[in-house]
């Protein structure tokens, strides 16, 4: 599924924040939207992923603008897309289990519990999550709710996958590994649309890398290109697992 | 800034909050009715709703409406036994109790116990992307959050208040044996001679109003909650405070509406 972003602009408060913003993501391509200020890209993200009406402008998801339609109408849709939010978000009524089977539930027309419980172990052994699946949210680490939101994420096979820092509350061993994992699943064909200021997030996966500051888009640069490495090595915003974190 | 301009703008927030509330009853009422083809987990939800509005708050219902109703027949034995009226008391309590009081009162605990933890819980819910969360794999927040506790307050009052009346029967015999031992059976005889068809009536109608109203008020304040955990204690109070308006206004016009009528 391909995603179009036309003359986007965003208001809080009647204060414009995004500013015209176009751009699009072919289908199985990834796209990281980088820039100095996190809020314009998570800002961006929320838009996308239907959180936050946008003042002006039109997304295009499948060919479907997703703000001209009703929410009921755009459910099909929802299934084939999954976000990762920066913190994770859990229902805190919910033991973390009963939260990753929400959307599989959910979506699943016959739903094969033993099927999606070989997905989560496999991927919580992967990524060596401590046994907290019978536990509340509340009463697990943020490293652990972020990578358990990656798997909630990943479970339900989406087409396009939405991720907000996917570095994010992780220690440099689950870096490298969400990333060696975002490359794995880039290669069966999904759609990515990350925010991230990470150099190895967009050297891993990246196809087109969107800098935004102050609430416009500055440049869009494309792995195509031959000299996309050295552009991307110019923005001064950009860490690696090496330096500080990732995300400020 | 005029006085003018201040009053306009004023103005207009209000009409378009009160459009907003208007649009946002509208959807409920319309995912209520379709509630049962959902397939959205809202069960769940639901019955906590009604375990935690309905049972939990039973003991405070009950040992309230034990003291009201023993203490209005204490009050009316003793003012009407004066004039040779003692068998007024059960028209008081039918008249105080059981149409006006029960339901007040229970919607008063109601507003206290559950309208401000249904505030309170949407407004964080909100606050940690949860209601995000919902809407980013496809689940209705209106369906998922709002219709269970919708449909669940509304029980509750309704069994809460038939509890209330229960319960003040007895605390009303319980008391009056204080003065005039009699059994329960002549005193529950009484007491429903005096209870008429259109006392039942008002008081099913009242308690899903104010249900309704309750209901809907504490989730509308939840929701209004944007960004920052400062704002949930703040629309916490809009919504008791809102609703406690609207179970007055309702109780005088179904009341006036009864008589006129």
């Amino acid at each position: 599924m391909n995603v179009e972003i036309k003359n986007l602009s965003v208001d809080i408060d009647e204060n414009i924040i995004l500013k015209d913003i176009s751009f699009s993501v072919a289908e199985h391509q990834s796209c990281i939207i980088v820039g100095s200020h996190a809020y314009y890209n998570g800002l961006l993200l929320n838009v996308l992923g239907g959180f936050y009406h946008p003042a002006n402008g039109t997304i295009f998801i499948a060919g479907k603008d997703i703000y001209s339609k009703k929410e009921d109408e755009i459910v099909d849709l929802r299934k084939k897309i999954s976000f990762v939010f920066q913190e994770g978000a859990f229902l805190s009524n919910l033991t973390v289990l009963e939260n990753l089977l929400l959307p599989v539930k959910f979506y699943a027309k016959k739903f094969v519990k033993t099927k999606v419980m070989k997905e989560i172990k496999d991927y919580c052994e992967y990524f060596d999550v401590p046994p907290v699946l019978e536990k509340r949210p509340a009463f697990i680490s943020y490293t652990s709710k972020k990578i358990l939101s990656l798997i909630r994420a990943l479970i339900t096979h989406p087409e396009i996958i939405i991720i907000n820092k996917p570095l994010f509350n992780l220690d440099i061993r689950n870096q490298i590994k969400v990333i060696n994992l975002l490359k794995d699943v880039k290669k069966q064909g999904m759609t990515f649309i990350i925010s991230s200021n990470s150099y190895d997030v967009i050297k891993s996966i990246a196809d087109q890398v969107v800098h935004i500051e102050k609430g416009s888009i500055q440049k869009i640069m494309y792995a195509k290109n031959k000299d996309f490495l050295q552009e991307i090595k110019q923005l001064d915003i950009l860490s690696d697992l090496v330096g500080v974190e990732d995300e400020v | 800034m005029n006085i003018f301009d201040s009053a306009g703008i004023s103005l207009r927030m209000r009409l378009e909050n009160t459009k907003e509330f208007y649009l946002f009853v509208m959807q409920v009422f319309r995912k209520t009715l379709t509630f049962h083809r959902q397939k959205q987990i809202g069960f769940i939800v639901l019955l906590r709703q009604i375990m935690f509005t309905g049972y939990e708050a039973l003991p405070l219902i009950i040992f309230i409406a034990l003291s009201i109703g023993g203490l209005i027949i204490l009050e009316g034995n003793y003012i009407l036994g004066g004039f040779g009226q003692s068998q007024l008391v059960y028209v008081i309590l039918v008249t105080v109790v059981i149409r006006e009081l029960s339901i007040i009162i229970t919607a008063l605990i109601v507003i206290a116990r559950s309208g401000t933890a249904i505030s309170t819980e949407l407004g964080n819910m909100i606050v940690n992307n949860e209601i995000n969360l919902l809407q980013s794999i496809g689940i209705s927040p209106i369906s998922y959050l709002v219709v269970s506790r919708f449909i669940g307050v509304v029980v509750a009052v309704f069994l809460l208040t038939i509890y209330f009346n229960l319960a003040a029967v007895i605390g009303g015999w319980l008391f009056s044996t204080i003065f005039y031992p009699m059994n329960f059976g002549y005193f529950l005889s009484q007491f429903l001679y005096e209870l008429s068809f259109a006392d039942i009536i008002i008081f099913v109608i009242k308690s899903i109003v104010f249900g309704t109203a309750i209901a809907l008020i504490s989730c509308y304040q939840g929701l209004k909650v944007s960004v920052a955990s400062t704002e949930v204690p703040q629309r916490t109070i809009k919504a008791a405070v809102s609703s406690v308006i609207a179970v007055v206004v309702f109780d005088i016009i179904i009341t006036v509406l009864f008589y006129i009528l």
